[in-house]
């Protein structure tokens, strides 16, 4: 039967192979939205690594040009800030950082072990940036006083960065080079994930900020956490209260959770674009492809009329033609699909899993089967409407 | 001729009207498809209010140092603009303005935050505002280091609820500013002009701006249109001799005047600035539309073919009373092309609605994408495009019929 399908297929190659570029060319567009589609999805079911309730950012503008060096007195000033921050009653936690999460930017490096090497997303914080954020510790400390006497810096990692680098090695106390100067890993965190939940996320180290020393960067962000229920209207008050502490810096207040929202909004555009986009194409693919199964099936009412003629049932006329239609979508979509599958083979994209990859292969395969079963259905219904004897004689 | 092709293509897209409709929503979703696109890159490229000089206008956007071990890649500094670009032969004015950044005030005991951007005098007089009310601030005022603003329509009523504004005092950063005039709002995507509040230079809480030669302004020059190829000549020898004044960091400085869409090629293409990159940008955008285009191309095709299919006895009786194969393929072009151009027709109003509405949806402050001409006429060419691709295959599929076998009804 197959066989034979398939040669009635191939005496009618011409109009036929450009209905399976369309159904080809269909299926890649209903996998690409879908593989990002489901990257987002299953990015956003991982744990983020931090709390952004409650957390409100103030940026620190000292308004010099330049943010690489920091003076004596910045250094001070800050600290300043930081205590009287700490001294208002809705303050529950302060820290400093160089960035904040949700903030596009930051720093990046190279971090070498024995012979492995990884980059990573470089985060300079203050002691206490662990409790603000509420990040989760899987081994060791994060750093505080305890690293105030060691001439080795402390760092935090991530476990991505750990099992990038240490893969099977308790990285805890390992001495890595990072830059010229050699780091000490005194702590794991299990993820932090800084441009938000949609994104995948990468390797991150912290590095510590004392704030006592005048050669280091000062921090560009405050982080505060408010005592749960704070609301907008204590904005102004809060700037009223830090603003005297460092005449000419400008400060302005923002909470993480509008920075998460615009952060997301921003991030969630071109999937819902390109979703609304696709789904038009969809749209006007269907209407294109029932307009010519009709026509096909119109012009073969003889041929088909022919089989009824001789015996065969309605249901098993209209079997042949959804079974050829099958044949066909299935023809179209094996080389896309060889096409796809090379994907996670081209390493391309970084960290696109493989079961992303089938996941959205299956379900672009799915709605691409769906479309041509249900466009089909129409026209092989009226190819076996007509008597026999019509069909016969019908031109 | 044309005349009975286009009433007969006219009868065939009535005949059958659910193949007219499913191409006609093919090319009508395409087509507003590129043409808000197109509308997009016209709001951020091509000459608007208050960019009207755009023609004369060149700019200093990006610009770096570099050394024998690292460079630094960021906008023009002031000290570089003030030493390098007097007396530039063509150059009228040259306009220094800094990149906005966001500001927090609290008028009424609620945050409103606004974006600030520091401008000189010369600014007002290269680019063209339009004045609701009051002046720009002048040279002088940027001398002087005056606390005025000129402040955006938007600005204006949020924080003074009723009326005028000119006279009145508006604190932003923590500085106050007395407002001398107010201009229509500016669009976001017009990255130059875009600001609500613009404030002279000199009242930067910190003047390190002085001192850094890469830094985050941008310069305009406005210029003679017959001596721009001079101008970036000489800007371009003058940047090659300039010497940066820490000589053991940095070596020397890159950069040139150049107009804002070579500026963006470049980001993308080239962002260590060895040359411009113009027909690369060009040359991906009109790729990306044909990518799109791929799909409706390939579904119009099918849909033509089929129509086609049904008139094969036409065919024959035409080809049987001598119409020679390229009469026919001309037939069939003239007729997706009307097809095309009716469903074009149809894109671009759908688009005018799609356009009018993400203006009212504000999330694009300011926008005010329009279908005007340029955006028309892209349009235009898109669908004509669209028809031909789509067209040309039938046609020439159809006109190899053989006559006898067509008469007959039965193409292969």
């Amino acid at each position: 039967m197959i066989r034979h399908l398939l040669k009635l297929v191939w005496h009618r190659k011409r109009s036929t192979g450009l209905l399976m570029l369309e159904i080809a060319v269909s299926f890649l567009v209903v996998f690409a939205v879908a593989l990002f589609a489901l990257r987002c999805v299953a990015n956003w079911r991982r744990p983020l690594g931090f709390q952004w309730q409650d957390v409100w950012v103030v940026n620190v503008d000292t308004n010099a040009s330049t943010d690489d060096e920091g003076t004596a007195e910045d250094v001070a000033r800050t600290r300043q800030l930081l205590a009287e921050a700490r001294s208002l009653p809705p303050v529950v936690a302060t820290a400093g950082a160089l960035i904040a999460p949700y903030q596009i930017g930051g720093s990046y490096g190279v971090l070498n072990y024995q012979n492995r090497s990884a980059r990573m997303s470089v985060i300079e914080a203050t002691d206490d940036f662990a409790s603000v954020a509420r990040l989760h510790l899987v081994a060791g400390r994060f750093f505080g006083r305890a690293d105030d006497g060691s001439n080795v810096p402390p760092v935090v990692i991530n476990q991505r960065l750990a099992r990038a680098l240490f893969e099977g090695v308790d990285p805890l106390g390992k001495v890595i080079g990072h830059g010229q100067r050699p780091v000490r890993v005194v702590g794991v965190i299990d993820e932090f994930r800084q441009f938000g939940e949609l994104l995948s996320g990468g390797n991150v180290l912290f590095e510590r900020i004392t704030l006592a020393n005048a050669d280091e960067r000062p921090p560009r962000r405050l982080m505060l956490r408010m005592a749960p229920g704070t609301t907008a209207a204590y904005e102004p008050e809060l700037v009223r209260r830090l603003a005297p502490v460092a005449p000419g810096w400008s400060l302005s207040v923002q909470p993480l959770a509008a920075m998460r929202h615009s952060q997301l909004r921003l991030q969630m555009a071109p999937l819902v674009v390109g979703g609304v986009v696709a789904g038009f194409l969809l749209l006007m693919v269907a209407l294109g492809l029932l307009g010519v199964l009709w026509q096909n099936v119109t012009r073969r009412t003889r041929e088909l009329g022919l089989r009824r003629a001789a015996g065969a049932s309605r249901a098993a006329v209209h079997r042949q033609v959804m079974l050829e239609l099958v044949l066909v979508t299935s023809l179209a979509v094996v080389p896309a699909l060889l096409l796809v599958v090379q994907l996670p083979l081209l390493s391309l994209f970084e960290d696109l899993e493989p079961l992303l990859v089938v996941a959205a292969a299956a379900t672009a395969l799915v709605v691409v089967f769906a479309l041509t079963v249900s466009c089909g259905l129409y026209p092989s219904r009226v190819a076996t409407r007509l008597a026999p004897a019509d069909a016969l004689r019908w031109e | 001729m044309l005349h009975s092709y286009l009433k007969l293509a006219w009868k065939v897209l009535l005949r059958r009207k659910f193949f007219t409709f499913a191409s006609l929503f093919g090319v009508a979703f395409t087509l507003l498809v590129l043409t808000v696109a197109a509308a997009l890159l016209d709001d951020v490229f091509a000459p608007h209010p208050p960019e009207t000089r755009m023609a004369r206008t060149l700019g200093l956007y990006g610009m770096g140092m570099t050394g024998p071990e690292s460079s630094r890649t960021s906008f023009a500094g002031w000290p570089f603009v003030k030493r390098y670009m007097r007396d530039l032969p063509g150059a009228e004015k040259v306009a220094l303005l800094q990149l906005q950044h966001e500001v927090d005030s609290y008028p009424h005991g609620q945050k409103l935050t606004s974006y600030l951007k520091r401008t000189d005098g010369a600014f007002w007089q290269v680019l063209d505002f339009h004045f609701l009310e009051g002046q720009p601030f002048t040279e002088d005022d940027e001398r002087q280091a005056r606390r005025v603003a000129v402040i955006n329509e938007t600005t204006r009523s949020r924080f003074f609820s009723n009326g005028h504004a000119v006279g009145r005092t508006i604190e932003m950063d923590g500085q106050r500013f007395r407002v001398v005039g107010v201009v229509e709002d500016v669009p976001f995507l017009r990255v130059v002009p875009f600001a609500d509040v613009w404030v002279p230079i000199s009242t930067a809480r910190s003047d390190s701006y002085k001192r850094e030669y890469v830094g985050d302004f941008f310069a305009l020059v406005l210029a003679d249109p017959a001596r721009m190829d001079e101008l970036r000549r000489e800007f371009a020898a003058r940047v090659a001799a300039a010497r940066p004044p820490d000589p053991h960091t940095f070596t020397r400085f890159y950069g040139g005047l150049e107009s804002l869409f070579e500026f963006v090629s470049r980001l993308i293409f080239a962002p260590h600035f060895e040359e411009a990159h113009t027909g690369s940008l060009l040359g991906v955008l009109a790729g990306l539309a044909l990518l799109f285009m791929l799909l409706p191309a390939i579904n119009l095709v099918n849909l033509n073919l089929s129509r086609i299919l049904e008139r094969t006895g036409e065919i024959g009786v035409r080809k049987a009373f001598g119409a020679s194969s390229w009469t026919l393929v001309g037939q069939f072009v003239v007729e997706s092309l009307v097809l095309s151009l009716l469903g074009g027709a149809l894109g671009v109003l759908l688009s005018g609605i799609v356009l009018w509405a993400l203006n009212g949806s504000g999330l694009i402050p300011y926008a005010q994408l329009t279908l005007n001409p340029r955006v028309f006429l892209w349009g235009l060419a898109f669908s004509a495009a669209f028809g031909l691709l789509s067209g040309v295959y039938p046609a020439w599929r159809m006109s190899r019929l053989h006559p006898v076998e067509a008469l007959r009804g039965r193409p292969q």
